[in-house]
């Protein structure tokens, strides 16, 4: 098992070895490709695609279950919003709100389109990000132009808010020790407790931001100082065909999007 | 189990760059009317007065044009969600930000981080 951000994924997943730059291409494409189409065929064809992913590339797909919560709230606003303030014209109308705006069978297949937007976006950010390493994002955004100092300052904030979260249920525990109910008063006195939490927690981050500051100038991170580095990722020809395909893909959905009027809503077979 | 696990790119341009508009507006609102952080003076209570409401006014626009891109919300809710969070986000940071800035900004200062102008 490798240990990567996150959780820990099998040594054997071919997506563990693949090179931190296509990581970091891959996570950008899958959401901007998202983003770009329209259709809800080819949105669930690209779903049942990325949950297929998993199972091939050896990554746990009972981790997408901690994101239901927030994919179930997020489903609502788009269903409430498309439901009471959108006029899509479609063949039916199934309900004539008084503040101008309906109901059609298009709403409704709208709403289900944007759905399967989102849960694109998040199946397949979780699928990169489930084989994120610490120095894949260093290693990554280096082998992208990005300046290194650039890149382990997104990998050291990636790492923060981790233990921004573990300082906050410590803080959090020793004042419910100390008999502070957080569940209990109005809307304001609760804001007020939370207020009274924040204090020790910034203290904990602003010490915690200068040990790292010394830690860092102690082991010779600067802006302007050259670097060695102890990891080799080579691309290969297998690589920069890879890489060029992630970064096409999305251009050409948009040029067919825009120009040749594919990936719109409803689409194919809907149209 | 991090926190930014399944972050997607509506996500990190909503509550990734949403919140760092923020506290950016205040910052650049404290700068130029030359007010302290430590709200000791009236004049500095009537920047922060005006500072917070700002900056979750561009912080709720910012949010919710996201949102509207990538159609989680309808035109019609682009006003609602706007208006409310203009509210909801002032209170908020007007009953954490207030003690926070009066406890912390001292603090601050006397850490090791904070840089003193000269002169």
């Amino acid at each position: 098992m490798v240990r990567t951000f996150f959780l820990h994924v099998e040594d054997s997943s071919p997506l563990i070895n693949l090179h931190p730059a296509l990581k970091i291409l891959a996570l950008v494409a899958v959401n901007l490709e998202a983003w770009i189409i329209e259709s809800p065929f080819v949105l669930l064809t690209l779903l049942l695609a990325l949950i297929a992913l998993f199972r091939a590339l050896r990554v746990p797909l009972s981790r997408v279950g901690r994101f239901l919560a927030f994919a179930a709230v997020v489903v609502q606003a788009i269903m409430f919003s498309c439901i009471l303030g959108s006029a899509i014209p479609g063949r039916v109308v199934l309900l004539r709100l008084p503040w101008g705006t309906y109901v059609s069978d298009m709403t409704v297949l709208y709403a289900a389109a944007m759905v399967l937007r989102f849960m694109v976006m998040l199946v397949g950010s979780t699928l990169i990000l489930a084989v994120m390493r610490d120095m894949d994002v260093v290693y990554g955004l280096k082998s992208l132009g990005v300046p290194f100092t650039a890149s382990f300052t997104v990998s050291l904030a990636l790492r923060a808010a981790s233990m921004f979260l573990e300082d906050y249920f410590k803080v959090r525990d020793a004042m419910v020790l100390r008999g502070t109910d957080f569940s209990s008063g109005s809307v304001f006195e609760r804001a007020r407790k939370y207020a009274r939490l924040a204090v020790p927690l910034m203290v904990l981050g602003v010490r915690r931001m200068l040990e790292l500051s010394y830690v860092l100038e102690v082991k010779g991170v600067g802006l302007r100082r050259r670097r060695t580095y102890i990891h080799q990722f080579q691309l290969g020809w297998r690589g920069y065909v890879v890489a060029v395909a992630l970064v096409l893909a999305p251009i050409l959905s948009l040029v067919a999007k825009l120009w040749l009027g594919v990936l719109t809503f409803p689409g194919w077979p809907l149209r | 189990m991090g926190y930014f696990f399944g972050y997607t790119l509506h996500v990190w341009l909503d509550g990734g760059l949403g919140d760092l508009i923020a506290p950016l507006v205040c910052l650049l609102i404290f700068k130029l009317t030359k007010a302290d952080p430590e709200l000791r003076t009236r004049r500095d209570k009537v920047v922060w007065a005006l500072a917070v409401p700002i900056s979750s006014l561009v912080c709720g626009l910012w949010v919710h044009t996201v949102h509207l891109l990538f159609s989680i919300i309808t035109w019609p809710f682009w006003y609602v969600g706007v208006l409310t969070y203009f509210i909801g986000d002032s209170l908020a940071v007007f009953t954490v930000g207030t003690p926070l800035l009066k406890t912390l900004t001292g603090y601050v200062k006397q850490s090791p981080m904070y840089i003193w102008r000269r002169g």
